[in-house]
């Protein structure tokens, strides 16, 4: 529950990044390289000219630890890292909370469908996701993304134009389908043979009645535990394809775009790399445990993991 | 039990030869792929009205008769004919009709309720997918099920847990005579519940049969509990009947080796003394289904088996009036 708790604060501090930058009075995605801020009543531009070496180049400002007033400092745009933290977890929140519900949703009747009806069915069904399996998750989603990421997605009717945040969505979805769909076709496999289906199939009710009134509640507490778990990583992924900026594409902002902009400032300002790899690694952990402790207390004879057996 | 009514000589249900066989492995286990004659050569009738006791120990074959009965499992082998018309190859959609009409009880109560839904839902079920009834009429058909199976109408709101076994197993009668079937088939319907229970439900399936003049296949391994209520039994060993008959005349004078040493093994309080019955102890185990004994199956641990038994299988003949055994030198 303390999980929770701390999810549930990021998740609401993220929702405030609005309201922060306009108290902050700082604009995240415009680069403000000549902005002049006041501390202590002394005027400290946001990026310092450097006084090393040769005294070229600039370094961002460093933390203030002032809220509302560079609190983490500036990157090498001049933006408020804060900000842009805030701005980037919701993104990151985003996407990772669409992307398990497409999951979800996908898995789902892909797992009911070949489970339930068997066969034909369940062999075409079940070698597609052993297609989708066979690719090593990252190396799918990474391929997709740089696919798509020039020209977006334009299929028939349904255009997604490149930078909008659903093509990390879509892919994102897309690629842990198997994870969700393999466990459930395999509840639904032994579902299907317990006595009250067989009850419900002797009374005449028709196949998709049977999976939606007596399968599919009976996996729900499956669904339910998959929700944090899956949660965790899709942020993992799509960090990872933020920070190869072929995910959240500027000026848009997520925790691992921001890393990346970091990445640069790693030995003068390393805090604009660690913020977001903390936020990172906090929600991430906090949506673990909080699944782990969700699957005992809901069903503790289960074995749901998420990985390969 | 009830009286039994002969309207007309057509079976309500008869077996012709049915089988069912599973495959066992896949061509690429180390033994390839084997078939199990789960069920081999039943050829039985119900007649309208009665009840068929068919009884045989664990594994010998029941309750995968009893789910080809009401077409769960697909045949493989024979026909199975519901008033005459043949149902074996029927398809999911085909069989909707004849599904009204033939119901089956399960063995056990807790697993043949979905958990997750209420006991009202669960017995409205058949109604909503059969009838053409609007919601209140379902409700108040609920009510007067629940009430006719001795559960109370503000029972209909819990769910299955909520119950004893005994009233579980009530309603999975209520939902099984929810559509007013002709048949219903009972597979071990008592064997899960407490021995106290056992006879309320029997006692219940007896009123129930009496009210709706329905006609019951029995099943149970339970010899006592067949007895009391059929009007005829079946005695499966392996697959397949070794003995049909007249319940009374099948129990007081068993043919089969096999009968004898089943109702051998009867419990019974010796009320006269000097009144002790022979017990009759078979040797050996049941032989595995995979790999069936030579000629009669029941040979290896028959007391009276000769060379023949072991070359010839035995086929199911009348010996008597109404009395069929499958056996070469039955005590007949």
């Amino acid at each position: 529950m303390a999980a929770l708790a701390v999810f549930v604060l990021i998740v609401i501090a993220c929702l405030s990044a609005p309201l922060y930058a306009r108290w902050a009075g700082v604009d995240p995605f415009v680069s403000t390289l000549d902005r002049i801020i006041t501390i202590d009543g002394q005027d400290v531009p946001v990026m310092e000219q450097s006084t090393e070496g040769l005294g070229l180049g600039y370094t961002p400002l460093g933390p203030t630890w002032r809220l509302g007033n560079y609190f983490l400092g500036a990157d090498n745009q001049g933006r408020d890292v804060m900000a842009r933290l805030l701005y980037g977890g919701l993104n990151s929140l985003l996407i990772s909370a669409v992307a398990t519900v497409l999951t979800l949703l996908l898995g789902t009747a892909t797992g009911l469908v070949a489970g339930y009806f068997g066969g034909l069915t369940d062999t075409v069904l079940s070698r597609l996701l052993d297609i989708l399996w066979a690719f090593p998750i990252y190396l799918l989603a990474i391929s997709l993304s740089i696919v798509t990421i020039a020209q977006g997605i334009s299929i028939g009717p349904i255009t997604i134009e490149s930078g909008s945040l659903w093509l990390p969505i879509i892919i994102i979805g897309i690629v842990y389908v198997p994870y969700v769909a393999r466990p459930i076709r395999g509840q639904v496999l032994s579902l299907r043979n317990s006595e009250f289906v067989l009850a419900a199939i002797n009374l005449g009710v028709p196949g998709p009645r049977i999976l939606w009134r007596d399968i599919l509640p009976n996996v729900t507490t499956t669904l339910i535990v998959f929700v944090p778990l899956m949660m965790a990583l899709n942020m993992l992924t799509e960090s990872a394809l933020s920070f190869l900026s072929i995910g959240v594409q500027p000026p848009d902002a997520s925790w691992g775009t921001i890393i990346q902009d970091g990445q640069a400032l790693l030995y003068t300002r390393p805090l604009v790399a660690l913020a977001p790899g903390i936020a990172i690694a906090v929600s991430v952990m906090a949506l673990n445990v909080f699944g782990d402790g969700l699957r005992d207390a809901l069903d503790p004879r289960s074995k749901i993991e998420l990985g390969r057996d | 039990m009830s009286a039994r009514m002969q309207g007309t000589d057509q079976p309500i249900l008869e077996t012709r030869a049915l089988g069912k066989r599973f495959s066992i492995g896949t061509r690429f286990s180390s033994e390839g792929r084997r078939l199990v004659h789960a069920v081999d050569n039943v050829s039985l009738t119900v007649q309208r009205g009665e009840t068929l006791g068919l009884v045989g120990e664990s594994g010998c074959g029941k309750s995968t008769l009893a789910r080809c009965l009401v077409r769960l499992y697909d045949i493989t082998e024979g026909q199975l004919l519901f008033e005459g018309e043949d149902i074996t190859g029927k398809s999911l959609a085909g069989l909707r009709p004849f599904r009204r009409r033939l119901q089956m009880v399960f063995q056990d109560p807790s697993a043949s309720l979905n958990p997750r839904r209420r006991v009202g839902d669960l017995v409205a079920e058949p109604l909503r997918v059969h009838g053409k009834l609007g919601a209140k009429a379902i409700r108040e058909r609920v009510v007067e099920l629940f009430d006719l199976v001795g559960l109370l109408p503000d029972h209909v709101v819990r769910y299955p847990h909520e119950f004893s076994g005994g009233q579980r197993q009530r309603v999975g009668i209520a939902r099984a005579i929810a559509l007013n079937p002709d048949l219903v088939v009972l597979d071990e319907p008592v064997s899960a519940l407490d021995v106290s229970v056992q006879a309320q439900i029997v006692n219940l399936l007896a009123d129930l049969q009496e009210k709706l003049k329905l006609t019951y296949v029995f099943i149970a391994h339970d010899l006592s509990v067949v007895r009391q209520v059929s009007n005829r039994i079946a005695v499966m060993y392996l697959g397949s009947i070794v003995e049909e008959g007249p319940s009374e005349a099948v129990f007081s004078a068993p043919a089969h080796p096999y009968s004898q040493a089943l109702i051998s093994a009867v419990p019974v309080v010796e009320t006269t003394p000097g009144g002790r019955r022979r017990r009759i102890i078979l040797s050996g185990d049941v032989p595995s289904p995979l790999n069936p004994p030579t000629g009669c199956r029941f040979h290896p641990r028959c007391p009276v088996a000769q060379e023949r038994c072991a070359r010839e299988r035995p086929a199911l003949v009348e010996h008597k009036a109404g009395r069929k055994v499958a056996c070469h030198f039955p005590t007949i």
